[in-house]
C-alpha cells in the first residue's frame, strides 16, 4: 500500500511538469493550428538557459524563471514574426516542414555551441535534495517544478477568462473570420499566443534542468511526451493538458517500477491507441484535429 | 457617409466584383439585392476589409478606407454581421457579446451596449449563460446582430440575416431590425430575401453580375416589372403579401 501511494506521489509531480513541458505546444496549436515540431527544441534551449543561468551567475532556475520568461517571450515572438507568420494560412505540409527544419537547425546549432556533453544542475545542497512527506520521499526540484506548473496553469487560465487579451485569444481559437469581424487585430493575437507558448516551454525546461539531462538531442524525448500530453488531455485544451500530463505521470510511475524496459513503449502504444480510437483526447474539442485556418 | 466607387473584388485569379458603385448617406438603410452568385458577400466582405479590393474607391466619411485591415475598419466603426452567425460555439452568449467590444472604440460603452441589446433582444438575457453553439438558429442570429451593435457601429452591414431561419423568425430578426433603423444606425443589407430587404429599406441596389444594374427607393423597385418577375416570384397584377 505504501508503495502504490509512493508512486502514485511521484507519478503526480512527474505528471505536472510533463503537463508544462506540453503546454506550449497545445497552445500554439490550439490558437494558429500550427503543430510546431521544434517544441522540443525550445524546451531544450530553455534546458540550457536554466543551465547556463546557474552556471554562469549562480541564479537557480527559480529564481531565474522571470527572467527566462521574458527572454523566451521575445524569442517566441520572433520566432513566429520571423518565421511562422509566412506559414500562418499555409499548408499543414508547409508548416511540418517548416517547423521540423527548425528543429534540426536548433539541434545541430546547440551541439556547436554548448557540445554533445549532458549537462545538469545541482539547486538543492547536500542533504536537501529530497523531502519526506508523511513517510513519502520526494525530489524537492520536482516539488518545486510541480507548484511551478500549477501556477503557471492557474494564471493561464485566469488570464485567459478575465482579460480582454485572454478573450481575444481565446476567440482567434474559435473562429478566426468572426475574431477580425469583432475588431481582433489576429494577427497581434498569433504574435502574444507564440510570445506566450515559447515563454512557458522555456520556462518550463529551465525548471526540468536540474532533474533531467540537457543535451542537444534532449528535445526529441520531451516531444514524443508532449505529443502524448496534449493527445491524451485534449487538442486545444488547457485543463486537458493538466489531465493529460498526471494521466501519463501516473502511468509512467506504475509501469516504470514494475517493468522499466516498457516504459518509454507505453508512450508509443498510448499515442496510437488514442489517435485510433479517441483522437481529440479526453477533454478536447470535437473535430480539433482536423481544425486548420486555410 | 460611404461612398464606393468603381469597386473591384475577388478571390485570387476570380474576379467577382467589376466596378461596384454605391453610396449610403448616415441613418440610410440600403438593401443590396440580387441572386445567388451575384456577388453580394463579396462586396461586404471587401467593404469590411476580409478581402483586399484590387481597384476602386471606398470612402468613409471622406477618408479613403479601401484595402485597410478588418480590425482597423472595425474601429473606424464599420462592422459586418457574416453570414452563417460565426458564434464563438464554446463561449457563453455574454462572452460573445462582450468580445464584441474588444475595439477602442467600443470598450468604454460596453456596459450601455449590453443593457440596449438586451433590451433589443429579451431572450438572449435569458440565454447568456448558454453556449453560442447550443442556441437555435434564430437566437443566433440574435446573437450575432447583437454582437454587431456592440460594436458600436457607424455602419452595420448585415449578411444573409434570414438565411436558414423559419419564417417566423426572419419577421422577428427584422422587426428588431426595423428597430435598429429607427434608433438611426446607419444599415446594409444583403439579402436574397428581397420582399423583407425592400420593406425595410430606404434604397435599394440590385446586383449583377458584379455590378449594378439596378437602384432606387424600396418603393420603386419593388414595382419595379423586372425586380418583381426575376427576385420576387411575383406576375405584373399579383400582390405579395
Amino acid at each position: 500500500m505504501q508503495l502504490v501511494l509512493q508512486l502514485l506521489m511521484s507519478g503526480i509531480l512527474l505528471g505536472g511538469v510533463y503537463a508544462l513541458a506540453a503546454l506550449g505546444l497545445n497552445m500554439i496549436f490550439g490558437v494558429a493550428k500550427i503543430v510546431n515540431f521544434a517544441h522540443g527544441e525550445f524546451l531544450m534551449l530553455g534546458m540550457y538557459a536554466g543551465f547556463w543561468l546557474m552556471v554562469l551567475t549562480g541564479i537557480n532556475p527559480y529564481w531565474g524563471s522571470p527572467l527566462i520568461a521574458v527572454v523566451f517571450f521575445v524569442l517566441g515572438m520572433a520566432f513566429y514574426w520571423g518565421i511562422m507568420r509566412f506559414t500562418i494560412y499555409s499548408t499543414e505540409l508547409t508548416q511540418v516542414f517548416t517547423t521540423l527544419g527548425l528543429s534540426i537547425a536548433l539541434q545541430n546549432l546547440a551541439l556547436v555551441l554548448f557540445s554533445a556533453d549532458y549537462r545538469t544542475i545541482q539547486t538543492m545542497p547536500d542533504g536537501m535534495s529530497s523531502l519526506q512527506f508523511l513517510g513519502f520521499h520526494l525530489s524537492t526540484d520536482r516539488v518545486i517544478a510541480f507548484f511551478f506548473a500549477m501556477a503557471i496553469f492557474a494564471g493561464l487560465i485566469l488570464f485567459l477568462k478575465r482579460t480582454f487579451t485572454g478573450r481575444a485569444i481565446e476567440a482567434v481559437s474559435q473562429d478566426l473570420m468572426a475574431a477580425r469581424l469583432m475588431g481582433i487585430d489576429t494577427q497581434k493575437i498569433f504574435l502574444i499566443t507564440f510570445g506566450l507558448g515559447i515563454s512557458i516551454t522555456g520556462v518550463a525546461g529551465a525548471v526540468l534542468v536540474p532533474s533531467f539531462y540537457a543535451f542537444p538531442s534532449v528535445g526529441t524525448f520531451f516531444v514524443l511526451i508532449a505529443f502524448v500530453v496534449v493527445v491524451l488531455g485534449g487538442l486545444g485544451s488547457v485543463t486537458g493538458t493538466v489531465v493529460g500530463g498526471i494521466a501519463l505521470g501516473l502511468i509512467e510511475s506504475y509501469v516504470g517500477y514494475f517493468s522499466p524496459d516498457l516504459k518509454e513503449a507505453t508512450h508509443f502504444i498510448l499515442l496510437i491507441l488514442l489517435l485510433s480510437i479517441r483522437p481529440h483526447g479526453l477533454l478536447g474539442v470535437k473535430g480539433a484535429e482536423k481544425e486548420t485556418l486555410k | 457617409m460611404l461612398e464606393v466607387e468603381n469597386l473591384h473584388a475577388g478571390y485570387g485569379d476570380a474576379e467577382v466584383l467589376f466596378g461596384i458603385d454605391l453610396k449610403v448617406e448616415k441613418g440610410e438603410a440600403v438593401a443590396i439585392v440580387g441572386s445567388n452568385g451575384a456577388g453580394k458577400t463579396t462586396l461586404l466582405r471587401a467593404l469590411s476589409g476580409i478581402i483586399a479590393p484590387t481597384q476602386g474607391n471606398v470612402r468613409l466619411l471622406g477618408e479613403d478606407v479601401a484595402g485597410m485591415h478588418t480590425h482597423a475598419l472595425v474601429e473606424k466603426g464599420i462592422v459586418m454581421v457574416p453570414e452563417g452567425r460565426r458564434l464563438f460555439p464554446r463561449m457563453s452568449v455574454r462572452r460573445n457579446l462582450e468580445i464584441a467590444a474588444y475595439s477602442k472604440r467600443a470598450r468604454p460603452h460596453i456596459e450601455q451596449r449590453l443593457r440596449e441589446v438586451y433590451e433589443l433582444f429579451p431572450i438572449l438575457q435569458e440565454r447568456s449563460d448558454q453556449l453560442g453553439g447550443t442556441l437555435s438558429g434564430g437566437q443566433q442570429q440574435m446573437v450575432a446582430i447583437a454582437r454587431g451593435l456592440v460594436a458600436t457601429p457607424q455602419i452595420l452591414m448585415l449578411d444573409e440575416v434570414s438565411l436558414g431561419l423559419a419564417p417566423v423568425m426572419v419577421s422577428r430578426v427584422y422587426d428588431a431590425i426595423r428597430a435598429i433603423r429607427d434608433t438611426g444606425v446607419t444599415l446594409v443589407l444583403v439579402e436574397q430575401n428581397v420582399s423583407q430587404a425592400l420593406s425595410v429599406a430606404d434604397r435599394a441596389y440590385v446586383v449583377q453580375q458584379g455590378k449594378v444594374v439596378l437602384s432606387g427607393t424600396g418603393k420603386e423597385l419593388k414595382d419595379n416589372k423586372e425586380v418583381r418577375r426575376v427576385y420576387l416570384g411575383l406576375g405584373p397584377s399579383e400582390e405579395e403579401n
